[in-house]
């Protein structure tokens, strides 16, 4: 196909939403298409199918929300401040907040964070905001302690800078102990395997040649609408972990798909509901909005081993994963997600529905994601730093070898 | 009665209790014993332990998955070492309560809490 990128050969954005005005379009779950695709062939599912909606439901730990106070009299300019003791970043201007993921309480430490702060904001709870300035001449008030509502904000505005990877890599332990990781727990000597991303229903993977997804397309997140603002941060498409940054209102969000979590030992995020109608412009979206979960593969890595590149034990694929075990060393192993696909499911169903019922239509993108992009690593200049946590056990780790062949 | 108390009082009723936590130090003592009767027999065993000094409670055999927290995510499935947590083909997760050991570990595997 020598076709552009994005090109709209099969169908238009405009009679697309057209069809969806008259009640006509055509609209599938990946997981309906997946199948649909096996079933009548890939061309004749592309010339029938419209839209195909995606989901996810993950922890995505590089997400928060900014906020704006309004003013208090008289007024404060902030310089620090918390949000039911979690510190939110207030170098910006006097009221002005960012509330993060993965801020933890100073109070409640591992088991509050930024992430639980925004499903209690989104769940209409009370949160209380405590303030301090240095105090300016235009500013004088010098501290504050008050409660707030989500209503109360001028602006609650989700920004993610990282979501929705377009897959992910499993998990598995080498070494003689336990480990607690952002990949979950990890039992010793391989005693399981976690894994994450949405697999077949992977909202950024159904697009995997990045001819639709990019800035200005609508989305639905966390329960409301939402937009793609951009590449997310450490977005790596040749290698097939792709990323987005997301915008959306908070004040339209259900705290159903924004779920403030803790990872034991590691820190707290939020699990985060994404999903993507993929329009079915030409031939080669179809092709990448049906690939199925036994086409889509990624690495399980050895998490024993505390470095930036851990060892690969295997190739597997999101259907071994599906599966509930695996072979490690000849030796069944259980599998089992992070991220939610009954959840997945459910919003690449609500999406399908919002654009049935005629409530959403779909967003011509200003411009495409990158389809390069170089992934750098942070070079040590000058000194080293402490290495190693002063937590972290010392352990014995056992070589992997895979003589099984599935 | 003398001490050990447990011991004394399980050669007294014949109930082979099972230790599955202790915690001694110099002035105190907790365990979580599993005491296979039930009914009066129960009643009867406790009133024993209260007798005899022992503050006792009842707990729950096996952990509980709380429902409406639940996010389905499968992250307490893989860690458990009896696999008595299972996901159905929906991915909603569900407890086998026979096979729970008590280990504790899917409390703290659980992201969201939903595991008690």
């Amino acid at each position: 196909m020598s076709e552009e990128t994005g090109a709209e050969s099969l169908r238009t954005y405009e009679e697309i939403n057209a069809k969806i005005k008259r009640g006509e379009a055509v609209v599938l779950t990946a997981d309906e298409f997946v199948a649909h695709a096996a079933q009548r062939g890939l061309e004749a599912a592309a010339k029938e199918v419209d839209v195909v909606t995606t989901g996810t439901f993950g922890a995505m730990c590089s997400s928060g929300a900014f906020l704006n106070f309004g003013h208090s009299e008289p007024p404060i300019r902030m310089s620090r401040c918390w949000l039911n003791d979690v510190p939110a970043y207030k170098g910006l201007a006097a009221v002005d907040a960012y509330i993060g993921a993965t801020a933890m309480s100073e109070s409640l430490g591992f088991e509050y964070g930024g992430g639980h702060v925004i499903e209690d904001l989104v769940s209409g709870k009370e949160i209380t905001l405590r303030a301090e300035s240095y105090g300016t001449d235009c500013y004088p008030r010098r501290s504050i302690e008050t409660t707030v509502v989500l209503e109360d904000l001028n602006q609650a505005i989700l920004i993610n800078p990282r979501n929705a990877y377009q897959h992910y890599n499993a998990a598995t332990n080498s070494t003689d102990k336990i480990l607690y990781t952002y990949m979950g727990t990890l039992l010793p000597s391989f005693g399981n395997v976690t894994y994450s991303g949405a697999g077949q229903l992977s909202p950024l993977y159904k697009d995997k040649g990045f001819e639709t997804i990019g800035i200005g397309t609508r989305i639905f997140l966390g329960g409301g609408i939402g937009y793609v603002i951009g590449e997310g941060t450490q977005h790596s498409p040749q290698t097939q972990f792709g990323t987005i940054m997301v915008r959306g209102d908070l004040k339209k969000m259900t705290p159903r798909y924004l779920r403030g979590a803790t990872f034991h030992r590691y820190g707290t995020t939020l699990y985060v509901g994404v999903g993507i109608p993929i329009p079915i412009l030409n031939l080669r979206i179809a092709e990448s909005a049906a690939l199925a979960d036994e086409q889509i593969q990624t690495n399980l890595l050895d998490y024993g081993i505390p470095s930036r590149n851990r060892p690969t034990v295997k190739k597997v694929s999101y259907l071994d994963l599906k599966s509930g075990e695996i072979y490690i060393n000849d030796r069944k192993t259980p599998t089992s997600p992070l991220s939610s696909f009954k959840f997945a499911r459910e919003i690449a169903e609500t999406l399908k529905h919002w654009i049935l019922e005629r409530r959403f239509s779909l967003s011509r993108p200003v411009e495409l994601l990158p389809r390069q992009r170089e992934s750098k690593p942070l070079e040590v200049r000058g000194g080293q730093g402490v290495l190693t946590s002063a937590t972290a056990p010392a352990s014995r780790t056992t070589k992997a070898t895979d003589t099984r062949r599935e | 009665m003398s001490e050990p108390v447990l011991s004394q009082i399980v050669l007294k009723t014949g109930i082979l209790m099972n230790i599955l936590e202790a915690r001694v130090t110099a002035t105190t003592g907790e365990m979580v014993v599993d005491v296979p009767i039930a009914g009066k027999q129960l009643d009867e065993t406790i009133s024993l332990f209260e007798e005899a000094g022992v503050a006792v409670n009842k707990i729950p055999a096996t952990v509980k998955i709380d429902i409406d927290k639940c996010i389905s995510c499968g992250a307490c499935v893989s860690p458990c070492p009896v696999q008595a947590i299972k996901q159905h083909s929906d991915w909603s997760v569900e407890l086998d309560e026979a096979k729970c050991i008590r280990c504790l570990l899917c409390i703290d595997a659980c992201p969201v809490r939903a595991i008690t």
